[in-house]
């Protein structure tokens, strides 16, 4: 420590170019966007009309935010039960039956949407949603369920959920995986701690598991929700926000303000109340993370 | 020890200048600015001190919507021969598709990269860009070169005028017709097309019951209905009140014509004469299905015909006008549609070259060409030989020169925001809205967009 305190000018120097790296890519566009919040243009022109607080005020009272950001939460709450709950359940199973010779090549299956390019997952989810030609219907009618088959995407009442669980589909893999990495870290002697104390497998999970991989849980939460909010390829690429806008949410809401309707002042609103939501989200998970951090350490002292 | 630390600090420092590098602008930049302001000088002047030295070659960046792959291919020949004439002229095309372009050329435009010669719609969409300055005033040009100005079909080419200058030129058109499927309409036991709106829903019904979907749809993009609204609207509502409406001067949207039109298309899918995926369906599988005998009718635009010529053979196919609504307070006989133009960037550095390009494919060669391989109708008077044509075509070209005037896409003609509330209308009518809910929004809409602009 007295090394560095004397070397003060190489601290300095070896940290600016994270500082001014993170400055000009990140604060700076953020300030850069509120800026442009506060004026009317569009992308293609040079002029920019001053109209103060106007877009702010609208966010309030836009029907469309309001819509936008109950499809987000939907997106969240979803994804929060299936990728951060289900995917520790299933990444649980993966590592306790770690020996079994299907568990390897269950994992990689179910990655393998993960790695697949957004815009091929929408287009073929588009086609299986069809009631056409796709299988949903299909699988639906083969089973005898045929009074549920559905136009899926075309129906405002079932094409949000219907993108929805296409997301769940393709990133439950990856949380897994995520998991899975934070499971095989924690000592094995504590499981067998807990077995010769007559734990069940339930109370393991509960009371071993889950205390000790709580940071990659709520990592893995903060991302989902942040995820959830920030949603735009799947959207656009399965209904671009139909039908009649029951599918918008803020980032596709963002988009089509400034690209389609030309408002890139009201664009720049949406975006900053997008980076307020998201910043809340990792502020409350910073906090929450620094808290069991220091309890974890006030125990051990 | 000391000598590592130097090393480290050194690196620090190159990294630093190799970031702040990195966010500069490009070294071509002040070249852009450098052309832009030749541009002008041309633009105003028509001196010839932006002209490039005989012999250097520019290169034109083009930017059009037609990547399909027979139409790409017509570009590149067309492309390819302008070129062999004109060697100093060099041309960059880029294509991007029909929702894509929309995006792109606004980002395009506003970026480092813009085009010299770029592709818009008619309406709306020339004014966005005229208001904005992001296009060059060609009257100049058009003035100093009668015959070509004289060579335009002049429906078309009144498009490009606004505030009395003429900002871009038209390249085609497109206008909509009724296409039908005969052996459905014979299965259904149907021997004429029908004329009026009473009729059409008779038939729907007949092939309905014949087991076919009567009209296919397409709407996962809007546009689809809105073609329909933009003929419906023209025959229930009177042209002076569509006038002030359209241009906002009235933004009240209250006359029950445009509700009654909605109505009109809303019905066609309650009684299932549309095919009930209408919203998820897209507008390729819409025109399979007629192609492939699967619905009987499909409301379509004239440049796609030779792909029904194709599929169903020329005694497989019919076209008729969509049916006029009895008793309707509007006018008949409109043309639905609107023209296809190319637009020179008022930031180009070659004007001149642009519009050397614009007028090669606006020329009789080269419309022709397109009117024979892709079945487009011309934005020109060059007369065509039927026997090359996609049948039909012709007459339409006919018909249309003796129309008394021309609906713009509504979609194109109006304000963008005003025109996305009545798209999502578009949807939402094949749900839980009727006709009047829309137009309320539509209304809503409008008022407001005309006080911000105030």
């Amino acid at each position: 420590m007295s090394a560095l305190k004397r070397n003060r000018m190489a601290v300095l120097v070896f940290l600016a170019p994270a500082v001014i790296l993170v400055g000009l890519l990140v604060f700076f566009p953020v300030l850069l966007n509120i800026y442009y919040s506060l004026f009317k243009w569009t992308a293609y022109s040079a002029d920019m009309k001053f109209v103060g607080l106007k877009y702010y005020q609208k966010l309030f009272s836009d029907p469309k935010i309001a819509l936008s950001i109950k499809n987000n939460v939907m997106y969240a709450v979803v994804s929060l039960i299936f990728q951060t709950g289900l995917g520790l359940i299933i990444a649980h199973l993966f590592v306790t039956f770690a020996n079994t010779k299907y568990a390897a090549i269950t994992r990689v299956v179910i990655f393998i949407p993960a790695v697949i390019s957004l815009t091929a997952i929408g287009l073929l989810w588009v086609i299986a949603y069809n009631p056409s030609l796709g299988f949903v219907n299909a699988i639906l009618e083969a089973a005898g369920l045929g009074r549920f088959a559905h136009d899926w995407l075309g129906d405002a009442n079932t094409a949000m959920m219907s993108i929805i669980m296409v997301s769940q589909w393709q990133y439950i893999g990856e949380m897994v995986m995520l998991y899975t990495v934070g499971l095989q870290a924690v000592p094995t002697d504590i499981y067998e701690a807990a077995t010769i104390d007559g734990a069940s497998n339930w109370q393991t999970f509960l009371h071993v598991t889950v205390p000790m991989i709580r940071s990659t849980i709520l990592m893995n939460m903060t991302i989902t929700i942040i995820g959830a909010f920030m949603v735009f390829d799947e959207v656009y690429v399965m209904t671009s926000g139909g039908p009649g806008g029951a599918t918008e949410t803020l980032a596709t809401l963002m988009y089509e303000t400034g690209f389609r309707k030309d408002n890139m002042g009201y664009a720049s609103a949406i975006g900053v109340l997008l980076f307020l939501i998201t910043f809340a989200f990792s502020f409350i998970q910073m906090r929450l993370y620094n808290v069991n951090e220091m309890m974890g350490r006030s125990k051990e002292s | 020890m000391k000598k590592y630390r130097w090393l480290a600090l050194c690196l620090a420092v190159v990294m630093c200048f190799g970031m702040l590098a990195g966010c500069g602008g490009s070294g071509d930049a002040p070249a852009e600015t450098e052309a832009a302001g030749e541009t002008e000088a041309a633009a105003e002047g028509g001196d010839e001190a932006a002209a490039p030295a005989s012999g250097d070659q520019v290169t034109i960046k083009f930017v059009h919507k037609f990547p399909e792959e027979n139409r790409m291919k017509f570009f590149e020949e067309v492309v390819a021969n302008f070129e062999a004439a004109n060697p100093n002229i060099k041309i960059e095309m880029t294509a991007y598709g029909d929702e894509e372009i929309k995006d792109k050329t606004r980002v395009l435009l506003g970026s480092a990269d813009a085009p010299d010669i770029y592709f818009t719609w008619s309406g709306e969409r020339i004014t966005q860009y005229v208001d904005t300055g992001n296009t060059l005033d060609i009257s100049s040009y058009l003035e100093e070169d009668s015959a070509w100005k004289d060579s335009f079909n002049p429906v078309m080419l009144e498009a490009c005028n606004k505030n009395g200058s003429y900002w871009c030129v038209p390249w085609d058109y497109s206008s909509k017709e009724m296409v039908y499927n005969k052996a459905v309409f014979e299965a259904a036991g149907i021997t004429e097309v029908p004329t009026t709106w009473a009729q059409l829903l008779e038939d729907c019904e007949k092939i309905k019951a014949a087991g076919y979907v009567p009209i296919a749809m397409g709407n996962q993009y809007p546009w689809v209905v809105c073609h329909y609204l933009t003929s419906l609207n023209d025959k229930m509502v009177p042209k002076d009140v569509i006038a002030k409406n359209y241009s906002l001067e009235d933004p009240n949207f209250t006359d029950p014509g445009y509700a009654q039109a909605m109505d009109l298309v809303k019905e066609l899918y309650d009684k299932e004469y549309f095919n009930q995926d209408a919203n998820s369906a897209t507008w390729e599988m819409s025109q399979s299905m007629v192609q492939e005998g699967k619905a009987g009718m499909i409301y379509e635009e004239v440049q796609n015909l030779v792909n029904y010529n194709s599929a169903l053979g020329e005694e497989g196919w019919g076209y008729f006008d969509l049916p006029e609504v009895e008793g309707a307070a509007g006018e008949t006989g409109y043309i639905t549609g609107g023209p296809d133009v190319f637009m020179v960037n008022s930031a180009s550095a070659h004007p001149d070259e642009a519009i050397t390009f614009l007028k090669y494919i606006t020329s009789d060669e080269v419309q022709s060409k397109m009117a024979y391989e892709l079945g487009f109708l011309p934005a020109t008077k060059v007369e065509l030989d039927p026997a090359q044509c996609c049948p039909g075509i012709v007459d339409i070209i006919e018909k249309n020169l003796n129309a008394p005037g021309m609906s713009e896409w509504l979609d194109c003609v109006l304000n963008q925001t005003v025109s996305e509330t009545w798209l999502e209308g578009c949807q939402t009518i094949f749900a839980d809205d009727d006709g009047a809910a829309v137009m309320e929004k539509v209304t809503a809409t409008a008022v407001e967009v005309k006080e911000d602009m105030e």
